[in-house]
């Protein structure tokens, strides 16, 4: 069943289609709501939440080309709600921390972490940090747009990814040496 | 760090998460369907007559009430109890007319038989005026025969006769003498007075009247001239008797009356409320529920939700008929009968506590992993709750003592509550405590609109459902009117 035939079915409610379009889409969505979220569960939310709306909005959808990235942009706003649903509780910490250590060898490391030491040094990253991080460095949106789907300033976007990264090497760094130790 | 770096650690991080892929949940397919799957939720369909009925109740007490303010400018003040002083300045001027007319004309001040007939007075008093007992002046009618020297006075007699009536026509209790003094009693007196040997002391030669005609008609005259000498005020009220002798002052002759001055106007009477008072009024009201599922170890509910805040499917209606009773001008307190219609509904999914089934997968040659399945279920819930019951509210008009009206409308605030039974699927009995603060004012015969903001909350929980618990509580507009 191609793409197109998956949509139509799906549009018309058809629980095998949706069976099957869940299926086959539900390893990459899922992936992308684990770099959103902090916690594996809080990433089984977003990812119930966001491909329920998938399936209600499915029917205004008419191009399958544009089929993923639509899905990857509905998924994206899930996890900016679910950021402005946590916003308020949460406190930016380790802010300071970042900026005292560089290291010159953060390419090294980053090439011999598996992807889930990445992830889980992405999920320690605070909520503004690791969504500025993903929007710009994953789904390459500017800073502008980033400004506008979070609601803060341009600046702010652009220093919160600075400090993201710099946060980031450092957390990779000691995750290396902790795994070089393993080694 | 320079940007190249930057470009090939973001580049390099992007490859290795890009296309990293995760399974979900077991059961996530299943919760996602249910959500995707979840119908609207149902609103509460409303009889088509009765919301007619409803709307057109609202605009007959919206058109009534506006009706009546426009129909009535002054509701609180009641009529004056005293002439006012354009009624006695035209009375004066009657007077001076006919006084002067009097003195100046020649046919009136010769013969009474130049009088027309068409001055005489036609009124019941005439008649007691004929009577066996009356004076003998009064006896003297005057001849049908007419000078045409007389005509220009006599029109102003008659002129002055009519603004004499026109103020006797003037509204009831506007002069105090057409509310107290009976013609007949008038000239009774007036007769008893010509028999007392008080007024035979008068000395005729400072009497302000005139005797040219007849001697013996002097001394009846010469005492009426003395009554009205003694209190001038008191012409006023015996304008009965001035028209009573008026056809035959053609022997008397009055010099200028100096009116009294007018006096003040009473000051406005403000209308004493009732002591009981009865009131009607319509609310319509939108109704909410504070809801909780019930405790069970076998049943879960999840994903509850309600109607939009301004849906139709709250919409309802309370309507109150009752009595209130003032306790004092600032308190009273109302009774009466309420019934109220509540809407509200409710969906939900629920599920055993237990799983239903469960998959097993394998994941290697020592692991599997198992994964309990839940079936869920959607549940709705349409409740349309009549309430009948009886509302007790104490009434405190904050700014009675003061009498601050702004447009006539004075603030109120209410407390109380509702005591009454449920009727449908959950009879039982409860209630509301309610509060409300509204504005009144006077539109007029006796009748009050309101216009009165209230809330209501629910004493207790009911629990006519075995999911759900609920608490409604309403916000509403109350519409009434109070005689």
């Amino acid at each position: 069943m191609t793409d197109l035939e998956l949509l139509q079915a799906c549009q018309r409610n058809d629980p095998r289609a949706q069976t099957a379009f869940y299926e086959r889409f539900r390893g990459r969505l899922m992936g992308m709501c684990r770099r959103y979220a902090k916690s594996r569960a809080e990433a089984e939310d977003m990812f119930q939440e966001g491909f329920a709306r998938i399936f209600q909005q499915l029917h205004t959808l008419q191009q399958t080309e544009k089929l993923l990235p639509w899905m990857k942009r509905v998924m994206t706003n899930t996890a900016i709600n679910v950021y402005h649903k946590n916003s308020k509780q949460q406190a930016e910490t380790d802010y300071e921390e970042a900026f005292d250590h560089h290291t010159d060898d953060h390419l090294t490391t980053l090439a011999q972490l598996s992807t889930d030491e990445l992830l889980v040094a992405v999920a320690s990253l605070p909520d503004g940090y690791r969504m500025v991080f993903n929007l710009y460095v994953m789904e390459g949106y500017t800073h502008p747009e980033i400004g506008e789907m979070l609601g803060i300033a341009e600046g702010t976007s652009k220093s919160q990814l600075a400090r993201a990264k710099a946060m980031l090497k450092l957390k990779l760094t000691k995750i290396g040496i902790v795994s070089y130790e393993h080694v | 760090m320079n940007t190249s770096e930057h470009d090939d650690w973001e580049r390099l991080f992007r490859q290795r998460l890009a296309d990293f892929e995760d399974q979900p949940a077991a059961d996530a397919l299943t919760r996602i369907l249910a959500a995707a799957n979840m119908p609207p939720i149902p609103t509460v369909t409303s009889s088509p007559l009765l919301t007619r009925m409803l709307g057109i109740i609202g605009a007959v007490v919206v058109v009534l009430g506006v009706w009546f303010m426009q129909a009535t400018q002054h509701p609180i003040v009641l009529a004056q109890t005293t002439p006012s002083i354009q009624d006695i300045e035209l009375l004066g001027a009657t007077l001076r007319n006919g006084f002067k007319t009097a003195r100046e004309s020649k046919s009136l001040n010769t013969d009474s038989k130049m009088l027309p007939s068409a001055v005489h007075p036609t009124s019941e008093v005439m008649a007691a005026v004929e009577s066996p007992n009356s004076i003998p002046v009064l006896r003297d009618s005057p001849k049908p025969n007419q000078s045409e020297k007389t005509t220009p006075v006599i029109s102003e007699i008659a002129t002055a006769q009519n603004n004499i009536a026109k103020v006797y026509q003037a509204p009831k209790q506007r002069l105090l003498i057409a509310k107290n003094i009976t013609k007949e009693e008038k000239l009774r007196t007036f007769q008893d007075d010509m028999t007392t040997d008080n007024h035979k002391t008068l000395d005729i030669n400072k009497s302000p009247i005139d005797f040219r005609n007849n001697e013996s008609n002097q001394q009846p005259a010469t005492l009426f001239a003395a009554e009205l000498n003694q209190n001038q005020a008191m012409l006023i009220n015996e304008l009965e008797i001035f028209r009573a002798v008026r056809p035959y002052q053609k022997t008397v002759l009055l010099s200028p009356i100096t009116m009294p001055e007018a006096t003040p106007t009473a000051p406005a009477v403000v209308r004493e409320r009732p002591s009981i008072n009865w009131f009607v009024a319509v609310t319509p009201l939108y109704t909410y529920q504070q809801i909780a599922p019930v405790q069970s170890d076998n049943r879960y509910v999840e994903q509850i939700q309600t109607p939009n805040t301004f849906s139709g499917g709250r919409a309802g209606w309370r309507t109150q008929i009752g009595i209130e009773r003032g306790l004092s001008k600032q308190f009273s307190i109302r009774a009466g009968l309420t019934i109220s219609r509540l809407r509200q509904s409710v969906q939900y999914t629920s599920r055993g506590a237990s799983f239903d089934s469960a998959r097993v997968e394998v994941l290697d040659d020592q692991t599997i992993r198992l994964t309990p399945l839940f079936r869920r279920q959607i549940g709705q819930l349409a409740n349309v709750r009549h309430f009948v019951g009886i509302n007790t509210d104490v009434v405190w008009r904050p700014f009675a003592a003061s009498a601050m009206f702004v447009r006539g409308w004075q603030p109120y605030l209410t407390a109380g509550f509702s005591v009454g039974k449920y009727g449908g699927s959950a009879r039982s009995v409860s209630g509301f405590w309610q509060a409300s603060a509204g504005i009144e004012r006077a539109i007029g015969q006796g009748w009050w609109l309101r216009v009165e903001p209230s809330v209501q909350y629910g004493w207790q929980t009911l629990t006519d459902n075995p999911v759900l618990t609920t608490r409604p509580y309403t916000y509403g507009l109350t519409i009434g009117l109070k005689k």
